[in-house]
């Protein structure tokens, strides 16, 4: 790569590419756990894992293979070690997510960093070699979201996003019900959830000890620390979870999308009103209404907070067919349906969805097998792009329509300046 | 006498009807004025309720509010602040609706008025955030003038990325050889990010850089590029001297560059890529990277390479080959997998049956 010398264009690429290449193939130190040392199972048998943001929801998929946490706060990262070595495995403590990435010996990742991160660490990790389960929503914006599902399909990688309502038993009874026309063709989903907090001030602070406040904020633009913005409230500021609609709204759509077949393209348009708080640290809307209008088929579906509560639940769905009605409560891990459709059996011919094992252990199934998981990264980059639009034009103020195929506002230049991040160097994908 | 007494009259009517402008154009000056002067009363309000009332209807006060806005975002009192940095987004996002570019023009031209060096950081940071929505062309050069001060660098490059336009690229380019070298990777990141065509050859250039973030940078922004360098790069940083990490924001940016050209039917530059990928002995996810990329532009000769991989120790790799090779548009690639089942035995002959099947069968 050093030498000066005149090349052609098309030249230089080839040979840089075979020099990539001959570098590449620098021997590197295959590991006694790669080989399978004989008081640990094969590698093939093992899937060590990486563990990137293990605050919250992080703790949730710690396990005994988890080889690394990484945390940019101390206190989530010693937490989630001593959690993992109580399971009888031992991690390894890291700041810097890329030292994760460095492992060798990781096979996979889960993120569960704020998502405004989700981004960054998806990309970088399937640059790495590793499979990732993201949590949703997927990403913060429609170019990283594509950037994600680029990277995924560049390396073969397999990206399961964390919209667990997919492998719930109610989730897929409800799905087969509908497809199998049960209700009549389908004119629009309504959904209901609970108002965002309103909030209140709080003076900036130094950040807590052993919080790299920096890191934290990552892509986002520099603020002073304050408490009401991490680490779980986060989700109530626009710059970072924006809200229930990208928080709640990233499940209870995932479930939609792949019931209405529809992960693969999007609406094309958008219409969103909302009050914000009138005072106080947060920014996203209180009560919120949003449309979508799908077409071939035409459908449409519609976010609402609070919006009309159905069998008492906190916030779910309801299917409006031209023959019935269908209720899905939750759309996490704690989905609902009615009974005729739980009870319904589908017949020979009918269509039937893939029942998931779970949905970490469907993760888990495709990192070996290869074969695509049940919400990977196109799906749930498609249901986060429902989430992020429906935000930009409660921002803007105005409907906003939509090409679902190239992924653009259109005739709507200012819109189609929040489509890409904007990022705070040196935060790059 | 006549005459002189019609001018006269004339001129004195020409006085009046002028005296009369003037009034009524002052009474709208006036109106305009007192408008802004109870949005800002209401801004400024004790009741949060009032200040949202105001700050929601923002939009149509416009272009004349912003500068009064603008001395409130970075007040002492938060709810005032929060009011007024809400009803300058408000104002932005209104003029910026399809079909108000005046208003835009007009908006953007109060909030280059709030980059004043006498404004407060946070002003000024407001002003560049909503620029980055509402500028154009008109806007690059003072924006850029930002680039050299520290503590408003970052957000004016932000800004720069995000305006469109010939002008934004142009200047851009310009301070690449000027900014400190701490500052070069962000803009030299921008130019990426805007699919500058025009800056190939000065990032070309910086991919030569010894600094070693501003090459990988380089070489990351020219892959976000729908072009190539009519320069040959000749990288001075040795693969040696990069770290792991380094070389995988490297090869990403290698095989990025691989996807796009593709993408535009130059399967040349792409095939050599991917063909360097699939060579690489120990990772597996590029041996993956380049066999995805063979199966969009590989041919007929690219089948020996790639059988080996459905025998690869990763079973990551051995689903992406025989995917792979199922998938190669090549007519030819029939006639090479045919004679390749002949002398193959085992796992392998069964494998390469299943693809010339699956080939057949498409």
């Amino acid at each position: 790569m050093g030498a000066k010398r005149s090349i052609s264009r098309r030249e230089f690429f080839a040979k840089t590419a075979s020099a990539v290449g001959a570098g590449l193939c620098a021997p590197y130190i295959l590991t006694s756990d790669a080989l399978g040392a004989p008081d640990r199972p094969p590698a093939s048998d093992r899937i060590v894992s990486g563990h990137i943001g293990v605050g919250g929801r992080g703790g949730g998929f710690l396990r005994r293979d988890g080889a690394a946490v990484c945390d940019v706060d101390d206190r989530h990262a010693a937490r989630a070690a001593k959690i993992i070595a109580s399971k009888g495995g031992k991690a390894d403590i890291y700041k810097d997510y890329r030292d994760v990435l460095d492992r060798k010996d990781i096979d996979v990742v889960f993120v569960a960093s704020p998502d405004h991160w989700h981004g960054l660490h998806t990309v970088h990790a399937c640059q790495a070699g590793k499979d990732v389960y993201c949590e949703k929503p997927a990403c913060k914006t429609i170019e990283e979201g594509r950037a994600m599902a680029n990277a995924a399909k560049r390396y073969g990688r397999i990206i399961q996003i964390g919209s667990q309502g997919r492998s719930t038993r109610a989730a897929h009874a409800a799905g087969q019900y509908i497809r199998n026309g049960n209700i009549g063709k389908v004119q629009k989903v309504t959904c209901w959830h609970y108002e965002n907090p309103v909030g209140k001030w709080e003076p900036d602070s130094e950040p807590p000890p052993g919080l790299d406040w920096d890191r934290w904020l990552g892509p986002c633009p520099w603020v002073p620390y304050n408490r009401m913005r991490c680490h779980f409230n986060f989700r109530w500021f626009m710059e970072y979870g924006a809200g229930n609609i990208r928080d709640r709204g990233a499940h209870v759509f995932s479930n939609i999308m792949w019931t209405m077949h529809c992960d693969n393209t999007g609406p094309v348009s958008v219409e969103a009103t909302g009050e914000p708080p009138h005072d106080g640290m947060y920014d996203c809307p209180v009560a919120m209404d949003v449309k979508y209008e799908f077409k071939n088929p035409d459908w449409i579906l519609t976010w609402s907070q609070p919006g009309r509560k159905e069998m008492g639940a906190a916030f779910g769905c309801k299917y409006w067919g031209n023959k019935d009605t269908l209720i899905v409560t939750g759309g996490d891990g704690g989905c609902g349906t009615e009974r005729k459709a739980k009870e319904y059996k589908v017949p020979p011919g009918g269509v039937t969805l893939f029942k998931s094992p779970g949905h970490t252990q469907n993760f888990f199934d495709c990192v070996k097998s290869r074969k695509r998981p049940l919400m990977h990264i196109e799906a749930g980059h498609r249901t986060a792009t429902l989430c992020v639009i429906g935000n930009i034009s409660y921002l803007l103020g105005r409907k906003l329509h939509w090409d679902p195929v190239k992924e653009r506002f259109v005739g709507d230049d200012e819109a189609n300046r929040l489509l890409s991040r904007n990022s705070r160097a040196p935060y790059f994908i | 006498m006549q005459s002189l007494a019609k001018k006269r009259l004339l001129a004195a009517l020409s006085m009046a009807v002028v005296m009369v402008l003037g009034c009524l154009l002052a009474t709208d000056a006036d109106a305009a004025t007192k408008e802004v002067r109870d949005f800002i009363a209401k801004i400024r309000d004790e009741n949060a309720d009032v200040r949202y009332a105001a700050w929601r209807s923002a939009g149509k006060v416009g272009a004349p509010a912003v500068v009064p806005l603008g001395r409130l975002v970075a007040g002492e009192d938060k709810g005032v602040a929060k009011a007024a940095s809400e009803a300058l987004n408000t104002i932005a996002h209104y003029a910026s609706r399809p079909g108000a570019d005046g208003e835009r023009k007009a908006v953007s031209k109060e909030l280059m008025k709030l980059l004043g060096r006498k404004r407060p950081q946070a002003v000024r940071v407001k002003a560049l955030e909503l620029l980055g929505l509402t500028g154009d062309d008109e806007c690059v050069l003072r924006i850029a003038r930002l680039l050299g001060d520290e503590k408003l660098r970052e957000d004016a490059r932000r800004a720069l990325e995000r305006i469109p336009g010939k002008a934004s690229v142009k200047v851009l380019i310009e301070v690449l050889g000027k900014v400190p070298e701490d500052f070069r990777p962000a803009i030299i990141h921008s130019l990426g990010q805007k699919n500058a065509v025009e800056a190939l050859d000065t990032l070309a250039q910086c991919a030569e850089s010894s600094n070693k973030e501003i090459a990988l940078a380089a070489y990351q922004a020219i892959s976000r590029i729908d072009g190539v360098p009519s320069r040959t790069p000749q990288p001075v940083v040795l693969w040696e001297e990069l770290s792991d990490r380094e070389k995988r924001v490297f090869v990403g940016a290698y095989l990025r560059f691989a996807d796009r050209r593709a993408a535009k039917g130059d399967a040349e530059i792409a095939q050599g890529i991917y063909r360097g990928a699939l060579a690489s002995a120990e990772q597996q996810h590029l041996r993956c990277a380049g066999l995805i990329g063979l199966a969009k532009v590989g041919s007929a000769s690219d089948v020996d390479a790639m059988l080996p991989a459905l025998a690869d120790e990763s079973a990551a790799v051995r689903h992406v080959a025989e995917e792979a090779l199922i998938s190669l548009k090549d007519a030819a690639v029939d006639a090479t997998l045919k004679e390749a089942l002949e002398t193959a035995s085992g796992d392998m002959k069964e494998c390469i049956s299943k693809i010339i099947s699956a080939r057949q069968s498409q």
